[in-house]
């Protein structure tokens, strides 16, 4: 596809990305290849008719267009999403009243199960359009074109599970006169080795102790219960973020650039500064479509509150349609409003507003904030509330290891994150302003940027090293099931 | 694009990249190839530290289809671990003399994935656990058998994964025998019966591996079809079995293989696609009357009716050595109908030819949450530590009914 597209005419090349792109997303379930276009028709529909009404003239008919666009979107969405989890909790409620009341009639109704199969990335490529629209509104430029519509909405790289792109950013990119650029390549392969091994070697190996951890909760020690937490959190991060190097890089090799989503988010001091590190492109989004729109931080403090708890609730919701996804994002709401107090709290006291700019304060916040995202991701893995407590009681009491240290120790995690800790220690020395200006390494630097031929066998060793060191089974990324 | 340069000092600086990207070829050629084996030997050596690539266990025999690798050292991470060197006599075992000592019972283990046991230390498979188990009760109880006391418990696992129940009949004529033993146990798993024969129809896209049927005059025959088409795959080539016991690059990419052709459909098609286009062509290129004198013909078999001719076969030739035969079947955990068609089958047939017969079944269940029994398909250490005690109960009951 690479070669096809560098070799094609400029301007054929938009409509190869097109094609592939639905092939692509085709080849998975073609049924669904029409949901995507429809969605396409219908938002380039109502974005370019928002773009030529008048702002001034036709306000209202403006409005009615952007809230049957949103209404569309997010229908469409939770139909297919949240049917059968709305449905679900419908029933349980009526069943719960029907035991409460004493009432055989209400808890024996009965509703048939919506056979619907999630599509891949509707999560995104949803809020892809209503940001579309909601900009569009705001006074953007719409596109014009449909062909270039359709591409920002199918664009394969990040079809599945993002970065959610802003079309803005995206546009631009499609006027451009594209050429091939060596660096962008380069950069591109890179990022997608970097990728494969951030999620296979990583990601995947880790699930697989993940997974035995919380399959088997009863049976686990206090490290072990400590393990089985920090590692999801990692393994999560991994897999993310390896699927979106693999997206970014997919997308530079063909001359593109989508936004990064992350930020060395485990060195946040505190919540609301990991929410700018952490799956950046959906926090923004979240920030922009959803938190401002409520009020923002404006109002008074309880409408602040209560704006970032719808916020993150949703966000919660948004990952999946369960209840302990909503429990996930309630948590992470009232982390963020206690975090918010208590930066309030001890600016007003003295001593402890001295202390803030301390090397130990902060480092005490990356470790606080960390503690606390280990935690919240067991409500986000945890099949169900109960098996979270479980995890939590067996973290907080002492316990001998068992199993899963047993397997970490045999696993090949050890030596894998160790080479990832001295790929990023290597690439920040090489940053380092006098490793910049030493000329040994200069020259180093360019022998290697000119030996095409000594990057492709390094290249080649790295993905057989990645193929060695990948489990048994590759599990999908987590986040396609969002 | 030639440049005119006004001084000395700038000819210099003009010049430099025009011999960075003016490479002579041999130059390229040669750092490449430098690179190539450097990657090599430091992938080797990193991977040896790692323990990594050592997965692959398995070479191609014209008989069996396939047997282990003679001394190799396997570590097992894709689904539970191990790390142990299989033995000389390609046994995932440790070494067992041929001459039996005096005194000593010997049990041979056949099976398939589960008996090898590759998921857990050697020391944890049922197969050792059993020869322990037997062994410490010695201590407080003496057995006989055949009339003579027996002083020591020698358990011999010839469990090899994939292996169907003809193979592991085969296995018993070629490798068990040799080794005198005294009882025979065989482990039953759900694919076996669909193993042990072949549909006519399908034998383009078949296992590579010996098959059985039922022949016109109700004998049990064999089918080496497939392992005749295949001649050319399993035949010895020193290249690629020195690289499959020693090279660690070769056994990271033959697992990956293995683990796609397991887990990816759309892999395993293009590989059978890739298969079939490359007999077509062997078959073309074939002299005329080759083409079809290795394939037998026969109806398509009822699968069960095989397994207990092959069942029935186990128990004639080990009756006629007066080894003890038994038969274990693998915990239907997951309540599979089909294997619990074959269980209702198999064991009144079983226990018409006199053979004791084991279904794990009712015990693993017993024993409460079963995901302590299992990794994901096999057993677990507390598995395997359920299975023997099953054949310690069986052994120790038959063996003080023969004092």
């Amino acid at each position: 596809m690479v070669l096809l597209y560098w070799t094609a005419p400029d301007r054929l090349r938009k409509y190869l990305l097109l094609v592939a792109s639905y092939v692509f997303y085709m080849n998975w379930m073609p049924a669904y290849g029409l949901l995507i276009l429809a969605l396409t028709v219908v938002n380039y529909f109502i974005g370019s008719t928002l773009g030529r009404l008048s702002s001034a003239t036709k306000k209202v008919l403006r409005k009615r267009l952007l809230v049957s666009g949103l209404v569309f979107n997010i229908g469409c969405l939770c139909f297919f999403k949240y049917a059968n989890f709305l449905i679900d909790s419908f029933l349980q409620s009526v069943h719960c009243l029907g035991a409460f009341a004493q009432s055989p009639a209400l808890a024996a109704i009965q509703a048939p199960a919506l056979n619907v199969i999630l599509p891949l990335g509707i999560s995104f490529f949803t809020f892809e359009f209503i940001h579309y629209i909601v900009d569009v509104y705001r006074g953007s430029n719409a596109i014009t074109n449909f062909p270039d519509f359709a591409l920002f909405a199918a664009f394969f790289p990040s079809q599945i599970a993002g970065p959610i792109k802003r079309f803005q950013d995206f546009h631009t990119q499609l006027y451009k006169h594209i050429k091939f650029a060596d660096a962008d390549f380069r950069g591109g392969i890179f990022l997608i080795m970097q990728g494969l091994y951030k999620k296979v070697v990583l990601g995947d190996n880790m699930g697989i102790l993940v997974g035995y951890g919380f399959a088997h909760i009863a049976q686990l020690g206090t490290l072990d219960a400590w393990l089985a937490m920090a590692g999801f959190q990692f393994q999560i991060f991994f897999d993310f973020s390896g699927y979106t190097d693999i997206g970014r890089g997919s997308a530079m090799l063909f001359g593109y650039k989508v936004p990064e989503n992350f930020d060395w988010p485990f060195i946040a001091a505190n919540l609301t500064q990991f929410w700018h590190r952490w799956h950046m492109s959906l926090s923004t989004w979240l920030r922009d479509y959803l938190f401002i729109p409520l009020g923002g931080s404006r109002g008074t403090p309880w409408a602040v509150r209560r704006n970032v708890m719808i916020t993150m609730v949703l966000g919660g919701l948004w990952h999946g349609a369960a209840w302990h996804y909503v429990a996930w994002g309630a948590f992470h709401g009232a982390g963020l409003v206690l975090s918010k107090e208590w930066h309030d709290f001890i600016s007003t006291i003295k001593p402890l507003a001295a202390i803030r700019p301390s090397k130990l304060w902060h480092y005490s916040g990356v470790v606080t904030t960390i503690l606390f995202l280990f935690v919240a991701g067991t409500l986000f893995r945890a099949d169900n509330l109960s098996d979270t407590f479980l995890m939590l009681q067996k973290a907080l009491t002492f316990a001998p290891a068992g199993q899963m240290t047993q397997q970490l120790l045999q696993s090949t995690c050890g030596v894998s994150l160790t080479l990832y800790a001295l790929f990023l220690l290597g690439r920040w020395w090489l940053d380092q302003p006098q490793m910049q200006a030493n000329a040994s390494v200069a020259s180093l630097l360019a022998w290697w940027d000119n030996s095409q031929h000594v990057r492709a066998v390094t290249y080649a060793t790295l993905a057989v090293a990645i193929i060695g060191f990948a489990p048994g089974k590759i599990a999908p990324f987590i986040y396609f099931q969002f | 694009m030639p440049t005119i340069a006004s001084s000395a000092s700038e000819q210099i600086v003009m010049a430099e990249p025009l011999r960075q990207t003016r490479r002579s070829w041999w130059r390229v050629g040669l750092e490449t190839l430098g690179c190539v084996l450097i990657a090599i030997v430091a992938l080797e050596c990193f991977f040896a530290f790692c323990r990594v690539g050592q997965g692959e266990f398995l070479e191609p025999d014209s008989e069996l289809g396939c047997v282990h690798i003679a001394n190799k050292v396997v570590t097992w991470r894709m689904e539970g671990y191990s790390n142990d060197r299989l033995s000389a006599a390609r046994l995932r075992d440790t070494e067992h003399t041929l001459l039996k000592p005096k005194g000593v019972y010997r049990i041979a283990l056949l099976g398939d994935s589960a008996t090898e046991g590759l998921q857990v230390p050697l020391a944890d498979t049922y197969g050792k656990v059993l020869e322990k188990q037997l062994n410490q009760s010695l201590k407080s109880k003496s057995f006989r058998s055949g009339g003579k006391a027996i002083d020591r418990f020698e358990v011999i696992n010839f469990g090899c994964s994939s292996y169907s129940t003809g193979q592991e009949l085969l296995q018993y004529r070629r490798e068990v025998a040799a080794y005198n033993v005294d009882a025979v146990v065989l482990m039953y798993n759900r694919g076996d019966t669909v193993e042990n024969t072949l549909e006519p129809s399908k034998r383009a896209s078949a296992e590579i591996r010996p098959y059985f049927y039922i022949d016109s005059t109700g004998n049990l025959a064999v089918d080496r079809s497939v392992l005749t088409a295949n001649a050319s795959k399993l035949a010895k080539n020193p290249f690629w079995d020195f690289l499959r016991a020693h090279s660690r690059i070769y056994g990271a990419l033959s697992q990956m293989n293995m683990s796609l052709s397991l887990n990816e459909s759309r892999y395993r098609k293009l590989r059978s696609w890739i298969d079939q286009l490359s007999k077509t062509s062997a078959v073309a290129n074939a002299p005329a009357g080759l083409r079809t004198a290795a394939e037998p013909t026969y109806a398509t078999q009822e699968p069960l009716n095989v397994t207990c001719a092959l069942i029935a076969q186990f128990a004639a030739e080990t009756r006629a050595k007066h080894q003890l035969f038994s038969i274990i079947v693998f915990p239907n955990w997951v309540g599979d109908p089909i294997l619990h068609r074959q269980i209702a089958a198999l064991k009144p047939f079983s226990q018409s030819l006199n053979v004791n017969f084991i279904d794990l079944t009712p015990v693993f269940f017993a024993s409460g949450d079963q995901r302590k029994n299992f990794f994901e398909y096999h057993f677990s250490p507390l598995g395997h530590s359920l299975a023997a005690d099953q054949l310690t109960a069986m052994f120790q009951n038959q063996l003080l009914k023969t004092k």
